[in-house]
């Protein structure tokens, strides 16, 4: 039967501390790395052939995923052998004339590219690392070039559903050669900008190793995870990502994160004035709902 | 600017805010769920792909959290039983495992984990699913229906069965590391 209220849960009964409890907040608090994280969105975006792709060497352990598990119909062979054309093939395919595979990966691998440049820097450092060629500079352009290609084939490939999932990709009416380009090129271009910048500023090069300073990514999960527990603190970590990263890729994120954070503080009269706000300078936001949701007064007149 | 560039499509930054959002929670949950960590990334990235597809078909005001470990839940019952027909355990052993020893995280903490990870292991596929969602994830009964679809009754008697079973484990597994070092934990049965 079915009971009145949900029973509370093990992790927030009171008491001394509790074998089994311990182990649940030990199993709660395993999360991925953000070096992991990146490396996963990294593979989004260009799945087989990203950084474990060629070598099969890279952050994924496993390569090209799909392999085991991947019950994609028949196309095992696919996802893994395809792409793995050596990046360098591939680039040079792609780089030598506007083909096919750029233009149809213009469309989600080079927009989410451009994210990757700004959310992974980890991430792009990593692939690098796993690449033959060690120069920065060309690197970069390669990785965004060589990533464009395989990307739209092993798309295709790696449904694990069976169905292509790269599909409405290809479909894309925007992908036409003259826009694909040079959002390729442009993709590169923000690569290069991230790796240089990476170069440069030492502590961006430096949150490969050290880890000194948190990442966009980092610190707006941390923010995300403590609106529940504690908005105060997630609001000062999307200010301290502002400050960090005023230009970062997930803007929006972030200002969506202080908005419920203002919330959840009690400061529902900033938190509404900055939903207001947010919903002007973005129109047509994919978050737009979300704030009608919660901010019913959005909605009125 | 590339900014621009990706913002203009709305499902993409809908998918962003899924991935950023979840995915920490996503790859904890298929963990739990008794995906190895040499698996984990991979199968995560198979939710996220079926995630991209379909997030734009998914209803506004469609329980997205629901939705998205129920997707979860069904990709680490593929992986599970695909694991066993190749003859594997379902689980790989845990000392072997090669994920990275998060900073700071103390053998204890492991320990715990790995311990966790045991008692999980033994639980009925169906009852441990309620319980990761329930315990772990802390949906709501509800929306665990909702990703298992089962009724609400089904979750709540596979949640209690789960509960008391993981209990009765945790006692007996306390009882013997007392029995070990010899000191009484307590108010056990």
């Amino acid at each position: 039967m079915i009971p009145d209220r949900e029973p509370p849960r093990l992790l927030d009964e009171p008491g001394e501390p509790d074998l089994l409890r311990d182990a649940l907040a030990a199993g709660r608090d395993e999360l991925p790395s953000e070096q992991a994280l990146a490396g996963l969105w990294g593979r989004l975006v260009t799945p087989p052939a990203g950084p474990g792709g060629p070598g099969g060497d890279g952050p994924g352990g496993g390569g090209p995923g799909g392999g085991p598990d991947g019950p994609g119909p028949g196309t095992s062979g696919g996802p893994g052998a395809g792409p793995a054309a050596t990046a360098g093939s591939a680039a040079a395919a792609a780089a030598g004339a506007a083909t096919g595979a750029v233009t149809v990966a213009g469309g989600l691998a080079a927009k989410v590219a451009a994210v990757v440049a700004g959310l992974g820097l980890a991430a792009v450092v990593a692939w690098q690392a796993t690449r033959p060629s060690t120069t920065t500079t060309t690197t970069a352009t390669t990785t965004a070039v060589a990533t464009s290609a395989p990307g739209a084939t092993s798309r295709s490939g790696a449904g694990p559903d069976g169905a292509a999932p790269g599909a409405e990709t290809s479909a894309r009416p925007d992908a036409e050669p003259s826009a694909a380009v040079p959002s390729a090129v442009t993709s590169a271009t923000a690569r290069a900008v991230a790796s240089t910048s990476a170069a440069a500023s030492p502590s961006a090069a430096a949150s490969a190793s050290a880890e000194p300073q948190p990442t966009e990514l980092e610190l707006l999960q941390q923010a995300r995870a403590a609106l529940g527990g504690d908005p105060g603190r997630a609001l000062a970590l999307t200010d301290r990502a502002a400050a960090l990263y005023p230009q970062g890729a997930l803007g929006q994120e972030r200002e969506m994160i202080r908005i419920q954070a203002l919330a959840g503080a009690g400061r529902r009269p900033e938190a509404l004035a900055a939903a207001r706000a947010f919903e002007a300078s973005h129109p047509g936001s994919a978050y737009a709902r979300r704030l009608e949701q919660l901010f019913p007064e959005l909605t009125g007149p | 600017m590339p900014d621009t560039l990706e913002r203009s499509d709305p499902a993409e930054a809908a998918f962003r805010e899924v991935f950023v959002a979840h995915a920490p929670y996503v790859w904890r949950c298929l963990r739990r769920l008794g995906v190895s960590p040499a698996d984990v990334e991979d199968l995560c990235q198979e939710v996220f792909v079926v995630v991209h597809r379909k997030l734009r078909d998914l209803e506004p005001d469609a329980p997205l959290r629901a939705w998205l470990y129920g997707i979860a839940v069904r990709k680490a019952w593929d992986h599970r039983r695909l694991a066993y027909q190749r003859h594997e355990r379902p689980t790989d052993e845990l000392p072997e495992q090669p994920e990275e020893a998060g900073q700071g995280e103390t053998l204890d903490r492991r320990r715990a984990r790995d311990l966790l990870d045991q008692l999980l292991d033994k639980l009925d596929p169906k009852q441990r699913e309620v319980f990761v969602l329930y315990e772990i994830e802390q949906l709501g009964m509800n929306e665990i229906a909702a990703a298992l679809d089962c009724p609400l009754q089904t979750a709540y008697s596979r949640l209690h069965a789960a509960r008391k079973q993981m209990q009765a484990a945790a006692d007996r597994e306390r009882a013997r590391s007392a029995g070990r070092t010899g000191a009484p934990s307590g108010g056990l049965r």
